[in-house]
């Protein structure tokens, strides 16, 4: 009895944990997000980048016709496929360019997006 | 020879008879001056006037109309109608009905529009359509005498303009639809009846033809569209209403809204444009933004330090004015207390209000347009000067009064200028005229820098020194960072103002850290979805340097691998100490 009511407990313990994952099913890159031009992103879409090595990088959005940097993110990539976020919510829409830095400031990748 | 030919013309003469049927505007019931016509191009809005029914008989020799049944309609939001005449005066038998308004006429298949004898004994119908959808109310007139003819006038009707939208189509105002017209002694029925020389009557008094477009003449720092606007006009009351008819909606992306309806040149009106602030977001959902977020954004510490220093570069008696600023508005919108004097009550309550100290605001406890924003005719804005602002009035306001009382003018155009409480360097206000302060462009001139630089404003001199400044943000153990550095490259900078935004529904902001000189006065603020910050120098030889950083903390509101497009930097501002407002880039 005493077992039951431990996994009775623990099952309302674990329904009653926040749960705050975003819903981020709907839209995905599948492929490399900077072999695709053009691309339209919405918020809280995934796109797929392919490092060479792992280390430190600096992705940022850059308004394609005022060059202007809205948003910039450092994260840590790893050798091979990494998914990452876009959020676009407070974003302006407009056209951007996408734009991978490496640890050295090497633009890595580049590409356009529409948001 | 003769006989036969007159054989076979006889059927042509036999049957050349005709009857025409007019209406025609015959002067106003009451004229100003007796036998005299006022003409039908003079008629106004509440004129009573005359529409006669003339009938002619091409050939009376042999027949003679004596009976006739005319069928006619009137647009009844147009007329009043006031009566009928009967020219005969009682020696004939008179007959007329007006039926109501919900009728529409519908052509005969076979018959022109002009033949009122093929319309009324072909296959013409009337509709039932309803009072909002019939513009034409019918009539009929039937008269017939025992001898004498049915010539000339046979009705003489009476009208009044009623008051109607600007642009209310006119034509056809009056249009005979049909008739039925006999020679009762001898039963002919007369089998060629036309509407003719006018068939219709389609004056349009000249005032309801006018055109009004009103424009506030925005700074390319403003978005037009997030602001209404609409005509009013005081009602008996001394209250500002809407007229009849007149719109209310957003403003064009140029600024401009058609204020033709409603609008008139007797009676006195004001455009009143305030914020809206909705955005359409078919993605994420519409919202709005409030008045105080803009408001944010047009009084900065760019505009702290231009006054700080028309205050404190006054000469050596401190006697001076005029050294920093360059126009008359700029004294104006400098006086944030309103007591008729720019001085140093007024920055103290600009910087509280940029610190956000104590939630102190320039716009009070009311955060509303009307707290903040001044319209000036484009007449006005253009004769203000340093020498002449006080004897314009400076209070805030919505209104934009018109002057609209000018005869004998068709088509009216009207332009506001538009400017703030606290915006010291126009830098949301409307381009002000070519500067005419020598002194400061001698100055200016001197430091070999701009010819205007203290009211340099995106919208006036998009020459700006630019500076720089980087933005990176970061997820580091659980919380958000993002941080901001400064490249001020040669310039001294006094003051630094970021509106930084974020998704407040995946963040939360915790704190701020600044890393800047000692003398610097640091600011931060909180506002639900963004964050203002920045530093400002008063004093002193110190200046905002490139070790200057801000460090924002967020704590996220749920699982989050990275930041991308969380954080945005969406406004800045930055001065150096001269007080020239500079463009501060994020790289």
């Amino acid at each position: 009895m005493k077992k039951l009511l431990s996994v009775l407990l623990l099952f309302l313990v674990a329904a009653c944990v926040k749960n705050d994952l975003i819903d981020y099913s709907s839209y995905y890159f599948s492929n490399d997000i900077f072999e695709t031009q053009g691309g339209v992103v919405l918020d809280a879409s995934l796109v797929e980048i392919n490092l060479d090595k792992s280390g430190k990088y600096v992705i940022s959005l850059e308004d394609e016709f005022t060059s202007k940097v809205v948003t910039k993110e450092q994260f840590t990539g790893n050798k091979g496929a990494n998914v990452l976020y876009v959020f676009t919510k407070i974003v302006p829409k407009g056209s951007y360019y996408l734009t991978l830095i490496d640890k050295n400031g090497n633009q890595v990748q580049k590409t356009k997006i529409s948001i | 020879m003769k006989k036969l030919l007159f054989l076979l013309l006889f059927p042509i003469f036999a049957f050349s008879q005709s009857i025409t049927i007019s209406v025609d505007y015959a002067g106003l019931i009451v004229e100003p001056v007796e036998n005299e016509i006022t003409p039908v191009t003079d008629l106004e809005i509440g004129d009573e006037f005359y529409i006669d029914i003339t009938m002619d008989n091409s050939d009376n020799s042999e027949r003679k109309a004596t009976y006739a049944d005319i069928w006619f309609t009137f647009k009844n939001d147009a007329f009043e109608y006031l009566g009928v005449i009967n020219p005969l005066d009682g020696t004939n038998n008179w007959y007329t009905y007006q039926w109501p308004s919900i009728y529409q006429f519908n052509n005969s298949s076979t018959a022109t529009v002009d033949d009122l004898y093929g319309q009324y004994y072909t296959d013409h119908t009337w509709s039932s359509v309803g009072d909002e959808n019939s513009d034409h109310a019918p009539m009929q007139i039937r008269t017939q005498t025992a001898g004498p003819e049915l010539t000339g006038t046979v009705a003489r009707l009476k009208f009044k303009y009623k008051q109607v939208q600007n642009g209310f189509d006119f034509s056809e105002s009056v249009f005979l639809r049909k008739a039925s017209v006999r020679d009762n002694t001898t039963g002919y029925l007369f089998t060629d009846v036309k509407a003719f020389p006018n068939q219709t009557f389609d004056n349009a008094p000249a005032s309801t033809t006018v055109t009004a477009q009103f424009k506030v003449l925005f700074p390319s720092t403003l978005d037009a569209t997030l602001f209404s606007a609409g005509i009013y006009t005081p009602d008996s009351d001394n209250t500002w209403v809407q007229p009849t008819g007149a719109i209310y909606e957003n403003l064009s992306s140029t600024g401009t809204l058609n204020v033709t309806q409603g609008f008139n040149i007797t009676d006195d009106f004001a455009v009143i444009t305030n914020w809206d602030g909705y955005v359409v977001d078919a993605e994420n959902g519409d919202y709005t933004i409030p008045f105080s977020e803009q408001y944010d954004e047009i009084v900065t510490i760019s505009d702290v330090v231009l006054a700080f220093n028309e205050l404190a570069n006054r000469g050596i008696n401190m006697d001076e004015t005029g050294n920093e600023f360059n126009y008359g508005i700029q004294y104006m919108n400098a006086d944030v207390n309103g007591d008729g004097s720019f001085d140093d009550q007024d920055t103290y309550l600009m910087l509280a209000h940029v610190l956000d100290s104590d939630n102190s605001s320039l716009l009070g406890a009311n955060p509303a347009m009307v707290m903040a924003s001044k319209f000036y005719s484009k007449a006005d804005w253009d004769a203000i000067t340093i020498s002449n602002y006080s004897q314009y009035p400076n209070g805030t306001t919505l209104m934009s009064f018109l002057d609209n009382k000018v005869a004998n003018t068709q088509q009216f155009s009207f332009e506001s200028a538009i400017t703030w409480k606290g915006d010291v360097n126009l830098s949301h206000s409307t381009a002000p005229p070519a500067a005419v302060n020598t002194s400061a462009i001698a100055k200016s001139a001197s430091l070999g820098v701009l010819a205007s630089p203290q009211a340099a404003r995106f919208a006036i001199n998009p020459d700006l020194i630019t500076i720089s400044s980087g933005l990176v943000t970061e997820l580091k153990d659980g919380k958000v960072y993002a941080t901001v550095t400064l490249d001020p490259g040669t310039q001294e900078i006094a003051g630094l103002q970021y509106k930084l935004s974020y998704d407040n529904t995946k963040l939360t902001f915790d704190s701020i850290n600044f890393e800047t000189v000692n003398t610097s006065t640091n600011f931060g603020s909180n506002k639900q979805n963004y964050v203002k910050f920045g530093s400002f120098i008063k004093s002193g030889d110190e200046v905002l340097s490139e070790s200057t950083k801000y460090t924002l903390i967020f704590t996220p509101k749920v699982q989050l691998t990275n930041t991308l497009g969380l954080i945005v930097i969406s406004n800045t501002d930055a001065a150096n100490k001269k007080g020239q407002q500079l463009n501060l880039e994020i790289k």
